[in-house]
């Protein structure tokens, strides 16, 4: 039989010498989670153990019925005596193994819990057995050799230091020389294989329930330390396992940090938590600096565990408080003192152990190649944007800055009153509190944020693309994938230009694309010889995980930007395009197609109650964003050179195109599935923007930058399947047309990369050193006269903030005291800036009055700013033309004077402002009972004194107010309302558009009745995403559970005796 | 293979028809936010849309009375409508702050404000905003050489242009500048004489402060004892109003002209009134303000009965100004007539016409600014016409190559009533007649004049009750 086991090797000298004396019973407790190849040989090495008093318990996991049907078939053959439970659910290794705490009855004797693959020298029960008796021990655990080759040490048990990091004694391929064969007591075992007293394991309850694998073994021995149990390991009991993949990252960081936190006796803890901290932090950086960037992320999110677990720490350590019967210093004996990394490393610069496992991972070839390239890449970011980092990214387009407090912006966020535009009672964008969310995090430092939020893209595109690529399934096609995405020009002229919605397109495209040829099952290797697609059939649970996923995803991608979300559902309506007509699977498309859609309205019900912004008329503007009048629009040439922007070298870029056309001539079975995928995604994409650039489409699409997106990822798809095909379908085919093609398409990948690094030269991106925006803020930022507006009128190319479209390729916006922010760019629900301000406009525009600074003075309007150069899209070399009639239509105002101003913009000031909230003059009031525009333009307006300056629905300002009108910039809105001396004064309309209090002489303050809804909603809305957060990381306490009551004991210590 | 082939081919289908595709887009156009309001000869534009319409008067001397005389000015607002309508005059000076004072108009009325009376200064002038765009508004120039007439500016402007100077025999000349924004104006003043073009550097960066007006003496600024003087007024910053007193003492000139400059240049200047006679001088002063030389053409209308003698061309050098005689024309009657300037090269022509008359035992001499391209119109207004019974009051030239009927309404408390007598007169295409304003129904109010074809309108107007001669002045078309 194919499956025999070979156990020659392990039958000892002593196989016969079975002893006939009364012993302990054993209970081996097999955890079985599929029908592996090793399992024969596992359960044979069992059925041959020399200790008779052992009953076998396979703890099976579920499956399919009829892999089921095998593995006890199996067993049956193999063990005949085994008993075979089905646990019915995957609970992972140590829930599972504590489940022979109900399924095995009594105490007097031994539990063996073993994983699947660890197969047993036909002694090893009874060496661990005597040992156990003779030393008193209460834990004992095998020497462990390799699987493949016998001869290599893989865990004799381990020491560990202060910190929870494990000292594993062993060199990485130690050859056994017996050196280790001394029984010792040790810190810890390996979870693979571990003999435990049954009281023991029952005192302590069993593996910790919320750690998997590897981890829960240390915390066992931890615990069996503190109640003054032996830990030892017995090297002649001997046990063979074949390499696992073990827990990386920042799961077992957050494991190991957990343990320290929950074990550590308290007194302890005041120095250890410190120390533990700092040491992570320089663990985090020398793995970065080793070019571990996986192990280095892992390490800083461990660090929030001990605050967001806290409550399963408490638990773990009242329980542990139970235990400890052995005072904290012995604890500590046991401990290696110092730093079991850098031992390591001073030992043999070994990777990261845990739990017995040298984590090497590959060749180290492979590796240092995938270190340089990303290496490489990361300098040329540091490089690119060195002065960025030192002094923040620059208010250019979309990069506005960011509030400067979180908790003003949570307490807007809360405050059903929206302050953009006009102000109105209006739902507030989820992005206001993300970005709050992410200046906690960043303690407040908001310029951080904002850089984070917008270089941060750059890199974690490339990531996506990363994860992408890996259909590839060979790190160097990988690599030349990634190096092909970060090749285009995309985001560096998306950095020049300020456009935040193509970064975000460039950073979330990828990343949503590779979860949804993850939930529609396309495989991840493509090194096979099948036609089509290589199907891979993701589990329930991890479809509900991949949706909950990419519906976070596309949740936080629509709150900054909903036009990407259309760019994915773009790019999977391509796919399943694709998928017909280049052979791949059209089911996994459609699934995919579903899943996105799904995503999406996720998304959106995730932004409730915001996106029913659009369910408004300008819903599309506001998704796709405000038209932009171009005289010469971008052709098919300029599209495909992705020539949107300042770009150095720009048309290397057109190299890009040579690997994905050769890889759709050459490639081969899946990787000519992706070939033809990507090709599609590169077709389609440059077509529709062609098309829109053309005005040939009936509705507008995003802006190019973020219609190239997709074609980026094409490329860099091409590019990692030509690597790879140059690797399995040219170099083993005979000579012909596709071996030349092939080496030629490998260079033009190289010459591609040059337009990066010429676009990292100034060390800006490309951003001017001075701002429009800055310039306002510092011309105009003078807020001692009271709080006032500034309206920017012009090009759609150069109005900053939250445009209003006002045709013919020209916006406008309303700037709150000169200061525009990143949540400026999303426009409320309320049409009130149309209602109100966009008339004036076109009072100007159309001659109807010269008085429009008197109109517009209710509003607050102080400042009336025409952008001429950003020097960004407009620069002084090459302005962009002013509107036609703009400016003189503007200075032919009466009401408006003319501000010095530098050559980057024209600046009216309305001489009749009244401030946002102000006493209104004699006059001024007369106007404002009057109402209407006939009596607004014939009275003097100006002459009234600011009040209340600073006044927001979440911050009242409180201020000794005469008696008179108290003006209130902003529509007329009845949950406003005066708090004078003792009395609550409701507001009244005033110049037949905004609000005046009738107020007396004594303290005053404006307040803002917060809707109840508002708290409803955001309840509500917090919930939604509590929700998908579960889904996402699916807690064990939601999984389904064995019903206890199922799980009757089937063996006995007191019959085995 | 053939999968591949076919995915091929599709993607490069696909391609090919996007290239091949027009682009739409691509129209060159630049964006226009509002469309170029047409600076020219001052007219009235009804539009329901209109918040406040402002005019902008030429200004006047305001000291009132002295030993030789009245000097002040007034404001003469016309209400056609139905409704009253309300409004702000500002009054600007070069001395005080501006005045501001409400007004109403009663409807189908007229409002006269005097200027004198309200400030006290050497020079004023006045803007009025009006709640109505149907209304119009005139200035009054009272001195003791004669009263002009001039309809008040629809907009101020960056340019303004004088094609006719003239400070020969001790004659004044000033140029009267007026800034009703919150923000200096900054002028750059190039004048035209015989001897060339000259842009003297104390008229480069003339600043106007803002809202206040200033007086710029001519003669003062070196240019005594000039014939031909034409003068461009350019703003670097900032728009203004400028217009031009005139008061001619000698060479040939006697009389007093307050007239608003011509905000922009034009391709055709179009005159009803002219004439040749015995005494009578008829000069176009046709200037050229450009950097281009232009060539220009003199068409005589609207002779009765008579060959119209050949177009005249003309080579008008750049900055430079052309004095044109019409005496000097062979086989031209005697009589009434029209004239046509237009240049063979675009808008780069300011066309002024001098008319030097017999009165009584003198002359005098009325200075018309020409009605530019597209001034032509069905109704013209005349709210400011005699007081007293005058023949040959009103010249309309019918411009159009069609007869035409024309009315003279009056307009009163009872709204428009048709003036007896002045009903669906004939007018022979391309021809001019001369109305006679004697029925008291004309008299004292506000007229409209309503031809079936497009019509120039041009009055003369008596001085003063006590002067002899006529002034002249275009209606105002709209």
């Amino acid at each position: 039989m194919e499956n025999e086991p070979d156990l020659t090797h392990l039958a000892g000298d002593g196989f016969e010498e079975i002893s006939q004396s009364p012993t302990p019973g054993v209970v081996v407790a097999l955890v079985v989670r599929s029908l592996s190849p090793d399992l024969a040989e596992v359960l044979g090495a069992l059925a041959l153990q020399d200790y008779q008093n052992l009953q076998i318990l396979v703890l099976l996991g579920p499956g399919e019925e009829e892999e089921i049907g095998q593995v006890k078939e199996l067993v049956g053959s193999t063990a005949p005596g085994a008993h075979i439970t089905e646990l019915g659910a995957d609970l992972g290794y140590a829930l599972a193994a504590n489940s022979v705490l109900r399924l095995v009855d009594g105490e007097s004797g031994f539990f063996l819990l073993m994983h699947h693959d660890v197969v047993l020298d036909v002694r090893a029960v009874s060496q661990l057995v005597n040992e156990m008796q003779q030393s008193n021990a209460g834990v004992c655990g095998p020497k462990i050799l390799d699987g493949d080759n016998p001869q290599i040490l893989r865990s004799v048990g381990y020491a560990m230091d202060w910190f929870g990091q494990l000292d594993d004694p062993i060199e990485p391929l130690e050859i056994d020389q017996e050196q280790h064969d001394a029984v010792r007591d040790v810190f810890a075992l390996s979870s693979a294989c571990l003999l435990i007293r049954a009281d023991l394991f029952r005192e302590l309850g069993g593996f910790e329930p919320t750690i998997e694998d590897d981890g829960a073994a240390l915390d066992l021995c931890w615990r069996s330390h503190l109640s003054g149990a032996r830990v030892m390991i017995v090297p002649s009991a001997m046990a063979r396992q074949r390499r696992r993949v073990h827990a990386q990252g920042s799961t077992a960081e957050r494991t190991r940090m957990m343990t320290v936190a929950s074990l550590t006796g308290s007194l302890r803890m005041l120095m250890i938590v410190p120390l533990l901290f700092l040491a992570t932090l320089l663990g985090a950086l020398v793995s970065l600096m080793r070019g571990d960037g996986r192990r280095a992320v892992g390490l800083l999110s461990s660090c929030g565990s001990p605050i967001t677990r806290s409550a399963s720490i408490l638990r773990r350590r009242r329980q542990a408080r139970i235990l400890r019967r052995v005072p904290e210093r012995e604890i500590v004996e046991l401990q290696v003192r110092g730093s079991a990394s850098w031992r390591r490393v001073v030992r043999h610069g070994s990777k990261q152990v845990f739990a017995g496992h040298s984590a090497t991972q590959g060749s180290r070839e492979r590796r240092t190649l995938i270190t340089v390239g990303w290496v490489t890449l990361i300098i040329v970011l540091f490089l690119g944007g060195r002065h960025l980092f030192a002094s923040g990214v620059e208010p250019i387009g979309q990069f506005s800055r960011l509030p400067d407090s979180p908790r003003n912006l949570i307490s807007e966020y809360f405050s059903g009153w929206r302050n953009q535009d006009l102000g109105s009672s209006s739902s507030q964008p989820t992005s206001m509190i993300l970005i709050a969310l992410g200046g906690i995090v960043a303690l407040a430092h908001m310029g951080l944020v904002h850089t984070l939020l917008i270089v941060g893209l750059i890199p974690l595109g490339w990531f996506g693309a990363s994860a992408l690529c890996a259909v590839v399934a060979n790190d160097r096609a990988r690599l030349a994938g990634v190096f092909a995405y970060a090749a285009v020009p995309i985001p560096y002229v998306a950095m020049a230009t300020g456009r935040h919605q193509v970064l975000i397109a460039y950073a979330v495209v990828p990343w949503a694309l590779h979860l949804l040829r993850s939930f529609g099952g396309i495989g991840s290797s493509i090194v096979d010889d099948t036609v089509g697609d290589v199907i891979d059939h993701p589990s329930s649970e991890q479809r509900i995980r991949l949706v909950a996923k990419l519906s976070l995803l596309l949740a936080v991608t629509l709150a900054f930007s909903p036009s990407t979300v259309l760019v994915v559902v773009m790019c999977v309506v391509l796919w399943q395009l694709a998928a017909v007509i280049g052979g791949g699977s059209t089911r996994a498309a459609g699934l995919g197609l579903a899943g996105v859609l799904t995503a999406t309205v996720a998304a959106v019900v995730l932004n409730l109650p915001w996106t029913t912004r659009f369910l408004q008329a300008d819903a599309w503007a506001v998704i796709v964003g405000v038209d932009t009048h171009r005289p010469s629009g971008l052709g098919w040439w300029d599209l495909m050179r992705m020539d949107t922007g300042p770009s150095a070298l720009g048309g290397l870029v057109l190299f890009l195109y040579v690997p994905l056309f050769v890889a759709t001539l050459v490639a081969k079975n899946s990787r000519f599935v992706w070939s033809i995928r990507a090709s599609v995604l590169v077709t389609g994409s440059l077509v529709l923007a062609s098309l829109d650039a053309g005005h040939h489409l009936p509705f507008r699409l995003p802006e190019a930058g973020m219609m190239l997106v997709p074609v980026a990822i094409g490329l860099a798809i091409g590019a990692a399947i030509i690597v790879m095909s140059f690797g399995i379908d040219v170099r083993g085919a005979n000579f012909g047309w596709r071996q030349p093609l092939a080496v030629i398409s490998l260079a033009t990948l190289s010459i591609s990369l040059l337009p990066v690094l010429a676009a990292g030269i100034n060390g800006r991106w490309g951003q001017p050193t001075t701002t429009l925006a800055g310039q306002i803020e510092e011309l105009l930022g003078d807020q001692g006269s009271g709080d006032f507006r500034v309206l920017v009128v012009g090009d759609t190319r150069l109005v900053p903030a939250g445009q209003h479209a006002y045709g013919d390729g020209l916006a406008y916006s309303l700037i709150q005291n000169s200061q525009s922010t990143v949540l400026d760019q999303f426009t409320p629900i309320s049409d009130d800036s149309d209602q109100f301000v966009k008339p004036l406009i076109d009072a100007i525009a159309q001659g109807a009055t010269d008085r429009v600074g008197r109109l517009m003075a209710p509003f607050g309007i102080r400042y009336i700013v025409v952008p001429v150069l950003d020097r960004v899209q407009s620069t002084s070399a090459s302005p962009l033309p002013v509107a036609s009639g703009l400016t003189q239509s503007l200075g032919a105002q009466l009401d408006l004077r003319s501000v010095y101003s530098p050559t980057s913009m024209v600046i009216f000031e309305n001489t009749q402002w009244i401030p946002v909230t102000a006493m209104l003059s004699v006059s001024a009031a007369q106007g404002a009972n009057a109402g209407g525009t006939a009596a607004l333009v014939t009275n003097d307006v100006s002459g009234s004194l600011a009040a209340l300056t600073g006044t927001a629905s979440w911050r009242s300002v409180t201020q000794e107010i005469p008696a008179g009108q108290l003006h209130l910039g902003i529509p007329f809105d009845s949950r406003w309302r005066l708090e004078n001396a003792t009395r609550s004064v409701v507001g009244m309309a005033s110049f037949g558009s905004v609000m005046t209090f009738e107020s007396g002489a004594g303290s005053g303050r404006l307040v803002y009745d917060n809707p109840v809804t508002r708290y409803l909603w955001v309840f509500l809305q917090t919930i939604l995403w509590i929700i998908v957060l579960l889904a996402l990381f699916q807690p064990r306490f939601l999984r389904r559970r064995i019903n206890p009551t199922l799980l009757e004991p089937v063996v006995s210590f007191e019959e085995m005796s | 293979m053939i999968r591949r082939l076919t995915v091929i081919i599709m993607m490069f289908a696909a391609c090919i028809g996007a290239v091949v595709l027009p682009n739409n887009s691509a129209t060159g156009r630049p964006q226009i936010f509002s469309a170029a309001r047409r600076l020219g000869t001052p007219s009235i534009h009804q539009d329901e849309g209109v918040i406040t319409r402002t005019w902008l008067c030429a200004g006047s001397a305001a000291s009132g009375p002295s030993g030789d005389g009245e000097y002040g000015g007034e404001v003469v607002l016309t209400n056609p409508t139905d409704a009253p309508i309300t409004g702000v005059v500002t009054i600007l000076t070069s001395e005080q702050d501006p005045l501001r004072k409400q007004i109403a108009v009663e409807a189908r009325s007229q409002l006269t404000v005097d200027i004198g009376a309200l400030v006290t200064a050497r020079y004023a002038s006045a803007y009025v905003e009006l709640s109505d765009s149907s209304a119009s508004v005139e200035q009054r120039a009272i001195h003791p050489a004669g009263v002009a007439v001039s309809p008040c500016a629809n907009s101020t402007s960056s340019e303004w242009y004088f094609a006719d100077g003239f400070t020969a025999a001790a004659s004044e000349f000033r140029i009267l500048l007026t800034n009703p924004y919150l923000t200096p104006a900054i002028l750059n003043i190039g004048v035209s004489t015989e001897k060339g073009f000259r842009s003297p550097q104390n008229l480069d960066g003339y600043v106007i402060p803002p809202q206040s007006m200033r007086v710029l003496n001519i003669a003062d600024a070196g240019f005594r004892d000039e014939k031909i003087l034409a003068i461009s007024v350019t703003a670097t910053a900032g728009q203004i109003v400028a217009a031009k007193e005139q008061h001619f003492l000698g060479a040939g000139r006697l009389g007093y002209v307050l007239a608003l400059g011509s905000p922009s240049m034009s391709d055709q200047w179009w005159f009803a009134d002219g004439e040749k006679g015995m005494g009578m001088t008829e000069t176009f002063k046709i200037f050229n303000p450009s950097e281009e030389q232009v060539s220009a053409n003199v068409l005589i209308v609207g002779l009765k009965d008579t060959v119209a003698p050949p177009a005249t061309s003309l080579t008008i050098p750049a900055h430079d100004v052309v004095a044109f005689n019409t005496a000097a024309l062979v086989g031209m009657p005697e009589g009434l007539h029209g004239a046509v300037i237009t240049s063979q090269s675009g808008a780069n022509l300011v066309v002024e016409r001098i008319l030097t008359r017999p009165a009584a035992t003198s002359v005098v001499t009325s200075v018309v600014l020409g009605g530019q391209k597209g001034t032509r119109s069905l109704r013209w207004s005349i709210p400011t016409s005699t007081r007293i019974a005058l023949k040959d009051a009103l010249i309309v030239l019918n411009t159009s190559s069609v007869d035409a009927l024309v009315t003279v309404f009056s307009v009163g408390p009872g709204g428009e009533e048709p003036v007896p007598g002045l009903i669906d007169i004939p007018l022979a295409a391309n021809d001019i007649i001369s109305i006679d304003l004697i029925d008291d129904l004309a008299l004292g109010r506000a007229l409209e004049v309503v031809g079936s074809q497009t019509l120039m309108v041009e009055r003369r107007l008596e001085r003063t009750p006590t002067l002899r001669g006529r002034s002249g002045s275009l209606a105002i078309p709209g």
